[in-house]
C-alpha cells in the first residue's frame, strides 16, 4: 500500500530537491558556520577568524577579567541581552492589549467588512519598513508634528524605539489572532450573554480561551523579530542605547569581531529556540 | 422575543481598541504622504502644497541606480523563488516523513529566524567558502528568504483543490509527470503570480540581508535610503518614503481587485 502513494499525488518527488538544496546550503550551512565560528580565535586583522577552537568569544560576552587576572561578571554584554529581552516582551504586551480586541473586532464584522479591515491592516506590513520607520521619525522629531502640538521631543531615545517596533508588529499580531477569531461560534457568545454572562466574562472565559491558538502564534512571531530588531533601534532610538541585534551588526562590521558576533548570534538563535518550543509545547498540550 | 439583541459592543474595550488601532496604524502613513507635498524647505513643519520635491527625485542619480539594482535582483528572486516553491510544494504532496519534515523546516526556518541570525550567518558563510559578495550571491540570499513566503499560497491552492482530481488520474494510469504538467502546474498559475509578487515585495525591501551580503557595486534601494534615513528627515525623503508607500499599496489594491473580480465570476460560473 505504502508503495503506491510514493511518487507523490501532485508530481514526481524530485521536483523538490532545489528547495531542499537550498535549505541546506543557504540555512542549514550558515548556522552550522556561526555555531562554529562562535568557537574559533578572531581573525589576525580583525577580518574573519583564525581556525583555533576556543571558548573567548562566550568568555567575552559573559565574563571580564581585570589587570589583576580576577574574572567577574562582564554587565556591558548582559545588560544589552537584557534589555533587548524587556524591550521585545513590552512590545509583545503592548501589541497583545491592542492587538486581541482588534483581531476579535474585526473577525464579529460582516464578511465583506471583514475583508476590508484585514486589507487595511495588512497594507502597512507590505509599505516598506524604511518608510514606516520614517513616518514616525517625522511625528516624533524635534518640531514635528507632535513636537508642534507640544508633545516632547521622543525621537533618539527608547521610547522611540518602543513605539517604532510596536508600529511594526501590530499587524503581525492581529493576524494569526483574527484567523483564529474568525472560525468564533458567534452564536454561544449569543448565548451566554442571554443566560445572563457580563461582557468582561464572555471575553475572558469564552473568546479568549477560543482563540488561544492564535495568540500563542501572534506571540511567537512578534516576539522573536522584535529582539532581533535592527532598523527601529538604529534609525528611532539613534542607537544610544545598544540592543542585541545592533551589537551583532558592530561585531560583524566596525568591530570586527566575528567570533563574538557570532557567539551573539547563536545566543539569539538559542533564545528563538525557547520561543519557538515553548509556544509549540503549549499547542501540543491544548491539541490533545 | 429576545430581550437583548447582542453586537460587538457588548464586548468590553473590543470596538474603541480596533478603531484606535486603525488610527495608529494609518497616522504616520497618512503624515509622510502629506508632508511629501509640502512646500517647505524644512522637512516637518507645513507651509503649503507643491509637488516640486517630486520633481528633484528624477534628478538623484544614485537614488534611480539603487533602484535598478533592487529591480535587477527583485525581478529574477520572484520568477526563481516562485519555481522553487511550487517545486517543493508538488514534491512534498502530503508526505510526512521524517526527513521530509526536517528538510521543510530548514527551509521555511528564514520565517521564523531572526533575519539578523540568517543574515551574518549567510556572510560568515561566503566569506569562509570564498563566495565574492557580488549579484548573484545577493540574488540568492534574497531567493532564500523569499522561497518560504512563496511556498504558502501555492500550498493552499493545491489543497484546496478536489483531491480526487489527482488520484483519479493517477489511477487511469497517468505518470507523476503527467500529472504534474498536466494538472498541477495548470491549477497553479494564478498561485504563482501572487507567490511571485509576494517575493517581489519582500525582495525589494529587504534590508538587513542586503546590507551584510551586498557588495559595493549592488547597494539596493532600502541600503541607500538607509543611508538617507540616518541623517534624518528631509523633504527629499518625504517623497521617497510617500512612493515607496503608494507605490505597494497601489499593486495590492490592484491585485485584490483582480482576485475578487475572478473569483466573483468564477462562482458566477459555478452558478
Amino acid at each position: 500500500m505504502r508503495r503506491q502513494s510514493e511518487p507523490g499525488i501532485y508530481g514526481p518527488r524530485s521536483v523538490s530537491i532545489p528547495a531542499y538544496v537550498l535549505g541546506i546550503f543557504l540555512v542549514g550551512c550558515p548556522l552550522i558556520v556561526i555555531t562554529v565560528f562562535s568557537f574559533l580565535q578572531r581573525g589576525d586583522f580583525g577580518s574573519g577568524v583564525i581556525y583555533q577552537f576556543t571558548l573567548d568569544a562566550y568568555r567575552t560576552v559573559f565574563f571580564e577579567t581585570n589587570l589583576m587576572g580576577v574574572k567577574s561578571f562582564n554587565f556591558t554584554y548582559l545588560t544589552i541581552i537584557f534589555r533587548s529581552v524587556l524591550l521585545a516582551f513590552t512590545v509583545t504586551l503592548i501589541c497583545l492589549i491592542v492587538g486581541i480586541p482588534t483581531a476579535i473586532w474585526i473577525a464579529l464584522q460582516k464578511k465583506s467588512t471583514q475583508r476590508i479591515l484585514i486589507a487595511l491592516v495588512t497594507i502597512p506590513f507590505w509599505v516598506n519598513v524604511l518608510a514606516r520607520t520614517y513616518a514616525w521619525m517625522l511625528l516624533l522629531a524635534e518640531d514635528g508634528l507632535f513636537n508642534q502640538l507640544g508633545a516632547p521631543v521622543l525621537l533618539y531615545t527608547s521610547w522611540a524605539t518602543f513605539i517604532g517596533l510596536t508600529y511594526a508588529f501590530l499587524p503581525f499580531m492581529v493576524l494569526p489572532i483574527y484567523a483564529s477569531a474568525e472560525k468564533l461560534d458567534r452564536s454561544i457568545l449569543e448565548a451566554a450573554f442571554d443566560l445572563g454572562a457580563s461582557g468582561w466574562r464572555v471575553l475572558l472565559r469564552i473568546v479568549i480561551p477560543m482563540i488561544k491558538f492564535g495568540i500563542f502564534a501572534g506571540v511567537a512571531i512578534v516576539f522573536i523579530p522584535a529582539l532581533g530588531a535592527y532598523v527601529q533601534p538604529a534609525l528611532l532610538g539613534g542607537n544610544k542605547t545598544m540592543l542585541i541585534g545592533s551589537l551583532i551588526n558592530d561585531q560583524f562590521g566596525e568591530s570586527r569581531n566575528w567570533p563574538v558576533g557570532s557567539a551573539l548570534a547563536v545566543l539569539l538563535l538559542a533564545m528563538t529556540g525557547i520561543i519557538l518550543l515553548s509556544t509549540r509545547k503549549r499547542k501540543l498540550e491544548l491539541a490533545s | 422575543m429576545r430581550q437583548r439583541t447582542w453586537s460587538v459592543a457588548h464586548l468590553p474595550m473590543i470596538r474603541p481598541m480596533g478603531i484606535a488601532s486603525l488610527i495608529f496604524l494609518y497616522l504616520p502613513l497618512l503624515t509622510v504622504l502629506i508632508f511629501s507635498f509640502n512646500k517647505s524647505e524644512d522637512a516637518t513643519v507645513w507651509s503649503g502644497f507643491s509637488t516640486r520635491w517630486y520633481s528633484t527625485i528624477l534628478d538623484n542619480t544614485d537614488l534611480i541606480r539603487s533602484a535598478k539594482v533592487s529591480l535587477s535582483i527583485a525581478i529574477p528572486c520572484a520568477i526563481i523563488a516562485a519555481l522553487i516553491a511550487t517545486g517543493l510544494a508538488i514534491g512534498i504532496g502530503k508526505a510526512t516523513g521524517k526527513l521530509q519534515n526536517i528538510l521543510r523546516a530548514l527551509v521555511n526556518a528564514p520565517l521564523v529566524l531572526p533575519e539578523i541570525v540568517t543574515s551574518v550567518g549567510t556572510l560568515a558563510l561566503f566569506s569562509l567558502v570564498g563566495i565574492p559578495l557580488h549579484y548573484s550571491s545577493l540574488l540568492f540570499a534574497h531567493v532564500v528568504m523569499c522561497v518560504p513566503f512563496a511556498f504558502l499560497p501555492i500550498r493552499s491552492r493545491l489543497r484546496d483543490f478536489d483531491q480526487n482530481i489527482f488520484e483519479a488520474a493517477r489511477d487511469l494510469g497517468a505518470s507523476s509527470v503527467r500529472v504534474m504538467t498536466k494538472i498541477s502546474v495548470p491549477l497553479l498559475i494564478p498561485a504563482l503570480l501572487s507567490s511571485g509578487l509576494l517575493s517581489f515585495i519582500i525582495s525589494m525591501d529587504d534590508f538587513l540581508t542586503s546590507l551584510f551580503v551586498s557588495g559595493p557595486e549592488t547597494t539596493t534601494l532600502p541600503i541607500y535610503i538607509f543611508g538617507l534615513l540616518k541623517l534624518g528627515a528631509t523633504p527629499e525623503v518625504n517623497v521617497i518614503a510617500a512612493l515607496l508607500l503608494i507605490i505597494p499599496t497601489l499593486g495590492l489594491l490592484v491585485g485584490i481587485r483582480w482576485t475578487t473580480t475572478r473569483r466573483r465570476s468564477n462562482e458566477a460560473r459555478n452558478k
